[in-house]
């Protein structure tokens, strides 16, 4: 590799991603190495992958169920009062064996709402109703969604999900500069449910950001806090 | 109490159904072996179970399962010498098209590949087969993303040298036989 090679190194591996340059077309032109590399690359992409075969997950019992296995019955236990005056030590195993469980789930949840796809994201977004909802982490990655998503519905579906849990101030203000950004209606009064104890309510009728039928269900809800949601 | 346990298993279902054959061909490109292959694949899933909470979700999902991925080949290889001793089979889709020269060629590339050192060509599978942009391989691996380009860059130049030295050997073999 002569030194003009190694001083387009950068280049060459953006080019390979299929960033253009007229840099590095130029020396391809004149580095029969540099050309033969890419190439190369163009020729990987044609060649065939390997076929997985059909295969289910395997978790072997019981060795691998045990984590679970104990927590069950220890979590059982525990609630009978089996342990006693022991139950401490345990008590902060099964704390941590609950922390696992609720992660794996946690984990299932945020990857399905970093999908591409709409309905994919919508997946994530019912699947988080069975993970806890003191989890911050997801209130946190749903907020992002309903603050975010280009799709509606999933907006919709994460203010409807984030219903369950408990309102931080932070997502509260987060929740006041959705309603400043957001353009759609139907959003503005999921967020408006979720903020419908807020005292600073009122201020939204002056907010020209919010639709003027949305300024009545303001209204409407200011006039008789009870009443919320399409009726 | 059941319930905790089927949801669980239902959430790591649902991981598998998702990126399984993925990781199968990942480890397949790597170690060349398809047993070891399904072996490790199964294995990724454990280990997500019981590091479900090492996750930082600032990093993308698939980001975090390349790093157990990539964790589990190299505990694996420390235990399994088998970039010697396992020979690479030919499990592949076949390409439409393909012709017996194509097939030669590709073949070819595999056991290329399969030369290398073990980074290197993790370095080219990831960024080539498995889709991952140069940003995601940097942080599995915890390197800068410049880093990961100067070297997936270097580690083509070493593949275009193990092809080039693999295809000229039935040509040496061919003069040697007629001496
Ligand atoms: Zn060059």
């Amino acid at each position: 590799m002569n030194t003009e090679c190694s001083s387009l190194e950068l280049q060459l591996a953006d080019y390979l991603a299929g960033v253009p340059s007229a840099e590095v077309d130029a020396h391809l032109d004149v580095c029969e190495q540099c050309r033969a590399s890419v190439a190369l690359w163009s020729n990987m992409a044609a060649m065939p992958a390997p076929v997985a075969p059909r295969m289910r997950l395997q978790l072997p019992k019981p060795r691998n169920y045990w984590p679970l296995a104990l927590a069950a019955s220890a979590l059982l236990a525990a609630g009978l009062g089996f342990y006693g005056g022991r139950a401490s030590a345990p008590a902060n195993d099964i704390a941590s064996l609950r922390k696992e469980v609720r992660s794996l789930r946690e984990v299932v949840a945020l990857s399905l709402l970093d999908q591409q796809s709409a309905s994919e994201r919508l997946r994530g977004i019912r699947y988080s109703a069975s993970v806890d909802a003191s989890d911050p982490e997801l209130a946190e990655a749903l907020s992002h969604t309903l603050r975010a998503d280009p799709s509606v519905d999933v907006r919709l579906a994460a203010a409807d999900a984030l219903r369950r849990f408990p309102q931080s101030t932070k997502s509260r203000e987060s929740m006041w500069q959705i309603l400043n950004a957001d353009d759609s209606p139907l959003v503005q009064i999921a967020v408006i449910d979720l903020l419908s104890e807020d005292p600073r309510l009122p201020q939204l009728l002056n907010n020209s950001n919010i639709h003027p039928s949305v300024k009545e269900y303001v209204q409407a809800v200011l006039a008789n806090p009870q009443k919320r949601g399409f009726q | 109490m059941t319930a905790v346990r089927e949801g669980d298993t239902h959430a790591l279902g649902t991981l598998f159904d998702r990126h399984h054959a993925a990781l199968y061909r990942y480890f397949y490109r790597m170690s060349g072996s398809a047993s070891a292959s399904e072996d490790l694949t199964q294995d990724v899933f454990l280990r997500l179970l019981k590091k479900g909470e090492t996750w930082n979700p600032a990093m993308k999902f698939t980001s975090w399962m390349y790093r157990i991925a990539h964790n589990t080949f190299i505990d694996r290889s420390r235990k399994l010498k088998w970039e010697t001793e396992m020979p690479a089979q030919h499990e592949f889709a076949a390409p439409s098209g393909h012709s017996l020269e194509r097939d030669e060629e590709h073949a070819l590339l595999h056991k290329a590949l399969l030369r290398l050192a073990p980074d290197k060509r993790e370095l080219l599978i990831l960024s080539r087969f498995q889709g991952l942009r140069y940003e995601q391989i940097g942080e599995l691996l915890g390197i800068e993303t410049n880093t990961v380009k100067v070297r997936v860059f270097r580690a083509l130049g070493q593949l275009r040298e193990a092809y080039a030295a693999l295809s000229r050997d039935p040509i040496l073999l061919a003069m040697e036989a007629k001496r």
